[in-house]
């Protein structure tokens, strides 16, 4: 009773998905920069999305109670296993500063413009190394408050677009851009892998579920109904801004916040937005570096992994500062090489996994009938 | 461990006491709430001038600090070879930082826009601080910043109620268009030109801006929202006034309300219609190539004054009206039409209707899309219907003229 | 300067035991020998006057011992006395001085007889206390107005007279190696956990402390984490209160000598909730709880978002009130924060003030400062109106929380937000709540994780927490817990 194991409800776990999922995809324009029906991509993502996260799930399926770096030891073997580990712990590390490093830039971009990164770095940091120091329960628990916050923004956010009169439904057509081959392309990798192959990172989390069998109904609502906000909210921005300013603005939502005026009372109410980023961005974060202290903790035995939140926290936080000179710099990597690494990780990596357990199954199935 | 989270603890407190980078006092910041973009001639400079509020004046409380019965705004200027440039030059004349937050109003001079405005709104959208929504206007027969530097007896910040009074022109009386920065931006982009507001000092300009311009009941000079601008690839080009920008407002679906003045067969005598609500619909078709646009009109309204001495309890009086009506309204959007497709400028959009309905057919009409406008046809069709006449039936002329016989 | 008390046994010497008694009290002037012949045995009654009923002890010396005969001859003095005595007292046996001691500081009249090893100790406890009215801190407008005094079997009755329940279990222990204090834990057996009563007695056993004053000390002695401004533990001067909570499964602790009552585990919505609520109507009482709540945010957030607002992001406010602002601020020489905290101190030391000053002075004085203070602040050009009001709001709202000590916590709070808001606007102060919910994420109050139902979700006592749910006509409405 005081002081339990830490285990996680589905709820929780529902909660802290979305929030992962809202990331930064909620307040920037995703996908490639040349289409403008995001929103339709997304909803083509989605079973593809699904199918995904049907993948991650089936291996958990198959042994319960290990983590990701676990199971991989189990189905390669401990040799090959290491390599494949460090990748994933390097990607989970690289992508964790790269949200960091997001998530300052856009702020300083649009309000903080003389504050320097490292101190809004800094401080959203070592929140996080707080809130995973008293244990990953904190975390989900705090997601379970925050979603509450988030719907409310969202639903204030929404009625004041409605009633401000500047959605202008024109500017949906042609619905595909001109091109559905855009469209597709942009689904296909760039959305499946931005932001809804990341989910891999709860790989290390399924464990800690106090009841395993909802991990597949939990994710397909979450991705679900993450996929439909993303749309909804994409789309939106599509008709506030019209097309060009859509495709151009670094950060979209707040410019499509930014023009709301609503009897001249209720104006400019960027602070929604930046708000929305942060605690998005704080609980991807978060996430990523448990997913990290987690595999560290279990690829070099050390048993309390709490203690590991500062270090992985002060590494994150480096790395976030020095990763690119420039934000045009960091969404330049991210279009290339961060795709790259994300499809090579969070698809390749399981897929491998896959194909081998599949094998080792068959080959005993055949030894057990000879 | 204790001492070190401490130590931490307390470092943290003195950091906010280095003055943090982003916290401006009110007290540090001009509050600009209206701009104007001139061209300096013979260069390629531009010279932007603010308008800034004096809060100290605005206030009861303050009024005893400032210099009493000053006026509520200041004017400066300074140029630059960019916008960015000479808003951070002005920083020499203006006595606090320039805060662009609160933005309204954006004036263009006429000489700078006829040089083109392409060039004038990657700041503004670039920039966070600027509103995307603040209104545009272009000066007519002045410079920007005449028309920045006016103070108006009603309101104390003259660049709100300019851009209240451009906004509240064009839904009652349609003879201009109210466009804010977004829109001009998306119109640029697209295929067709966008549609501007001009603005004029009538009256003494030298006294606009000093002070007995708002301590006077008849102030001698005014500021007067007057006519759409022409533009062509962004560069104007000439101006639509009166009917021919009423003519626009419809074609673009912008028209919220105006006054028809419709004569009826005595001489002198006229009908009153007050539209009150209008749709229009542009089809757009290709035949053998070439552009054909149906424009569909659907507008309701009120009577709002009569000086006919018609039966107006009678079904077929009503019809003759609407009939009018429709064919005033059709003459006038014919008339912007002609005269649009004479300057070779697409301001009534129909480009991006085409590249909505044709996506590949436009992309070979597109190069030549100003003379191909020229050339194409239009049909209009014009559904009215007068649906009340306000708190009387017939009027008491006709009364008058029964009582005589 | 204790003086250990010997535990030795009673010596059938009636004289030493006397002195010894005499002499490890300091020859006390309160202590009463009243020496008297019991059928020719030489007793002693011994007591202090001030902790015994007078009336009960008159009772006692005149009707038992005085006019006590013995009827059997084989049966020891003792066992006849104890047999025959006042039966409605509480007669105990005692053979040691120390329990002697204790008994009589506890209220108890001591019988000795010569040549007797035990000794008689009866229950006489009584002495003046505040008659029970209205609980001075927790007021509410429709509802028993009895609130507990310093006794701890009156405040221990009060809950009994509500919950007539033969489930309803009480625990006393003695705490404290100095003031040896009563303290007692109340609980409805088969509702409440069972590990939850285990651990509470257990800390309250381990308590190692040498004076329990008030609940407070007990407070702080048994919660789990002292370092965090929230507190653990919930107090209340209503019996009507603790009796709500018995009934959901809670431990009341009661500790005598004050009239303030703990319960444990506690939650943070517990805090925001009235018994008050439960006696008006369900809608009328939503609303009054959603506006609790509304207030909360006021008045843990007004001044930051005020500070954030005016020195960060400007563009958020309309245009005419930001001039408007501007214009106020013209005047005023410090920055937004610096003029924030002297209204934000100024008004703490009124509030302190207020309710250290005299009650007849005590309303005139506060109102009148506040009024004159900042009016004639705003005169002098050191602070803006719009300054005064929001801090005049937020001072008020803090005032809507039913529970005192929640209410400090979050006036200390406030100033750390002030600060947060001011270094960094919005941001700080997102940052800064997200820190202040984990941590409350984290809290355990005797295992009971301090934000729920809200965190781990349960949909059904959700309920209640921000609205008040309709009671159900069926009698099932017993809640899980």
């Amino acid at each position: 009773m005081l002081g339990n194991k830490q285990t996680i409800s589905s709820k929780q776990l529902l909660s802290l998905m979305i929030l992962f999922e809202f990331g930064t995809a909620i307040v920037v324009h995703i996908g490639l920069e040349s289409n403008h029906a995001t929103w339709l991509s997304i909803l083509i993502a989605l079973p593809g999305a699904l199918l995904l996260y049907g993948l991650y799930r089936y291996l958990y399926r198959q042994y319960p109670d290990l983590i990701v770096s676990g199971y991989i030891r189990k189905i390669v073997g401990p040799y090959l296993s290491w390599p494949l580990n460090l990748s994933i712990l390097a990607y989970f590390i690289y992508n964790a500063s790269r949200n960091l490093r997001e998530a300052g830039d856009l702020l300083i971009a649009s309000v903080y413009d003389e504050t320097p990164l490292f101190i809004i770095n800094t401080t959203m940091a070592l929140v996080m190394i707080y809130v995973l120091s008293k244990g990953v329960e904190v975390l989900f628990r705090l997601a379970q408050v925050y979603i509450l916050v988030i719907l409310f923004l969202g639903i204030t956010g929404l009625l004041a677009v409605s009633f401000s009169g500047e959605m202008e439904f024109s500017n949906l057509f042609p619905i595909n851009g001109g091109d559905w081959r855009n469209v597709i392309q942009t689904a296909y990798p760039s959305i499946l892998l931005f932001p809804f192959s990341e989910l891999f990172a709860f790989s290390t989390i399924f464990p800690l579920l106090n009841n395993s069998k909802e991990a597949g109904r939990t994710g397909t609502a979450a991705i679900l109904f993450s996929g439909l906000v993303l749309s909804l909210t994409q789309g939106v921005q599509l008709l506030v801004l019209g097309n060009s300013i859509y495709v151009r603005s670094t950060f979209s939502l707040l410019t499509t916040i930014s023009v709301i005026n609503v009897a001249d009372f209720l104006q400019r109410l960027d602070a929604i937005v930046m708000l929305l980023l942060i605690i998005c961005v704080f609980f991807k974060m978060s996430l990523y570096c448990y997913a990290v202290m987690a595999i560290w903790g279990d690829l070099f035995r050390i048993p309390n992994t709490n203690k590991l939140a500062a270090p992985v926290g002060i590494v994150i936080l480096f790395m976030s500062i020095f990763s690119a000179w420039s934000f045009p710099e960091h969404t330049d990597e991210g279009q290339r090489s961060s795709m790259v690494m994300l499809f090579l990780v969070t698809v390749a990596i399981p897929l491998f996994l896959l194909l081998v357990h599949f094998a080792r199954k068959t080959f005993r199935r055949l030894r057990e009938v000879s | 461990m204790k001492r070190i989270v401490a130590i931490l603890v307390l470092l943290s407190v003195c950091l906010p006491v280095t003055g943090c980078w982003n916290s401006r006092e009110l007290t540090d910041m001009s509050i600009v709430v209206g701009m104007g973009i001139d061209s300096v001639p013979n260069s390629n400079d531009y010279s932007v001038s603010f308008q800034i509020v004096n809060a100290g004046a605005l206030s009861a409380q303050g009024g005893a600090q400032v210099g009493m019965g000053a006026l509520p705004i200041v004017t400066y200027s300074s140029q630059d070879n960019s916008l960015f440039g000479a808003l951070r030059k002005a920083s020499r004349k203006v006595p606090r930082r320039l805060f662009f937050g609160h933005i309204q109003l954006v004036v263009i001079g006429e000489e700078a826009a006829k040089k083109g405005i392409n060039d004038l709104f990657d700041f503004m959208e670039r920039s966070h601080e600027v509103r995307l929504s603040s209104t545009v206007l272009i000066s007519r027969g002045t410079t920007a910043e005449e028309i920045v530097s006016i103070v108006t007896p009603l309101e104390k910040t003259p660049s709100i109620g300019i851009s209240r009074k451009s906004r509240i022109t064009s839904q009652v009386w349609a003879e201009n268009a109210d466009t804010n920065v977004k829109e001009i931006i998306n119109d640029l982009v697209g295929p067709g030109e966008p549609i501007i507001g001009g603005i004029q000092i009538i009256g003494d300009r030298k006294l606009a801006s000093t002070e007995r311009n708002a301590k006077n009941a008849q102030p001698p000079s005014y500021v007067l929202i007057n006519g759409i601008s022409l533009m062509k690839k962004g560069k104007l080009i000439g101006w639509m006034d009166n009917h021919l920008a009423r003519g626009v407002m419809w074609t673009r679906n912008e028209m919220k309300g105006t006054v028809m003045n419709l004569p009826c067969e005595e001489a002198g005598t006229k009908d009153v219609v007050v539209v009150v609500r209008s749709i229009t619909k542009v089809k757009p078709s290709l035949q053998e190539g070439k552009p054909k646009f149906l424009i569909h009109i659907k507008e309701e309204g009120v009577l709002g004054e009569t000086t006919c001495s018609d039966d107006l309890n009678n079904r077929d009086a009503m019809k003759r009206i609407q009939d009018k009506w429709a064919a005033q309204t059709k003459k006038e959007v014919a008339a912007t039409i002609t005269a649009a497709q004479k300057a070779e400028s697409d301001v009534l959009g129909f480009g991006s209707f085409l590249q909505k309905s044709y996506p590949k057919q436009w992309k070979k009409l597109e190069k030549n899309w100003p003379q191909t406008f020229a050339e194409s046809e239009y049909e209009i069709q014009v559904e009215t219907y007068i649906r009340r006449a306000g708190m009387r039936g017939s009027s008491f002329k006709k009364q008058m003229i029964e009582a005589e016989e | 300067m204790n003086k250990t008390i010997s535990a030795d046994r009673i010596s059938t010497n009636l004289e030493m035991n006397l002195h010894e008694i005499k002499a490890s009290l300091g020859s006390s002037s309160d202590l009463v020998f009243k020496r008297f012949t019991l059928e020719g045995i030489q007793a002693a009654a011994v007591y202090v006057d001030g902790l015994i009923d007078r009336h009960i002890v008159h009772d006692l010396l005149f009707d038992s011992f005085f006019s006590l005969t013995f009827d059997v001859p084989s049966k020891s003095p003792l066992e006849q006395i104890k047999h025959k005595g006042l039966s409605s007292i509480n007669v105990q046996s005692m053979s040691t001085i120390n329990d002697i001691v204790l008994a009589i500081l506890s209220g108890n009249t001591i019988l000795l007889l010569q040549q007797c090893e035990e000794a008689l100790s009866y229950e006489t406890c009584g002495g003046e206390v505040r008659p029970v009215t209205e609980p001075s801190s927790q007021i509410v407008i429709r509802g028993p107005k009895d609130g507990f005094n310093e006794s701890i079997s009156t405040n221990v009755a009060l809950v009994r007279r509500r919950i007539k329940n033969s489930n309803l279990w009480l625990e006393t222990m003695q705490v404290g190696s100095v003031t040896h204090t009563e303290v007692a834990i109340m609980y409805l057996n088969g509702t409440a956990k069972q590990e939850i009563i285990d651990e509470v007695r257990r800390r309250l056993q381990n308590i190692d402390y040498e004076s329990i004053l008030e609940s407070g000390y007990i407070e702080n002695l048994i919660e789990e984490q002292t370092y965090t401004p929230f507190p653990t533990l919930f107090n209340t001067e209503r019996p009507d209160t603790v009796a709500a909570h018995i009934l959901e499964g809670r431990i009341a602790v009661f500790v005598d000598g004050t009239p303030f009552a703990l319960v444990a585990p506690t939650t943070f919505f517990m805090f925001f909730q009235s018994a008050e609520d439960y006696y008006h109507r369900t809608d009328v009482s939503s609303g009054i709880r959603l506006l609790r709540y509304i207030s909360l945010f006021i008045s843990m957030f007004g001044p930051s978002i005020y500070i954030a607002s005016i020195t960060f992001h400007q563009e958020m406010i309309p245009t005419p009130l930001l001039l408007s602002l501007a214009s106020q601020r013209e005047s005023v020489p410090f920055p937004a924060l610096v003029e924030a905290l002297i209204m934000e101190v100024s008004f703490e030391i009124l509030r302190e003030a207020g309710i250290r000053m005299p009650r007849a002075i005590g309303q005139a004085v506060s109102i009148v400062g506040a009024l004159v203070l900042g009016q004639a602040a705003v005169q002098a050009g050191i602070v803006s109106s719009a300054m005064v009001i929001v801090v005049a709001l937020t001072g008020i709202s803090s005032f809507t929380t039913p529970s005192f000590n929640a209410a400090l916590s979050i006036r200390l709070l406030r100033f750390a937000v002030m600060f947060c808001s001011a270094f960094l606007g919005f941001f700080g102060i997102a940052m800064f709540s997200i820190l202040m919910i984990a941590h409350m994420c984290g809290l355990r109050s005797f295992g009971e994780p301090y934000l729920s139902p809200l965190t781990p979700l349960r949909p059904n006592e959700l309920k209640d927490t921000f609205v008040r749910r309709t009671f159900k006509r069926s009698s099932s409405n017993r809640r899980p817990n």
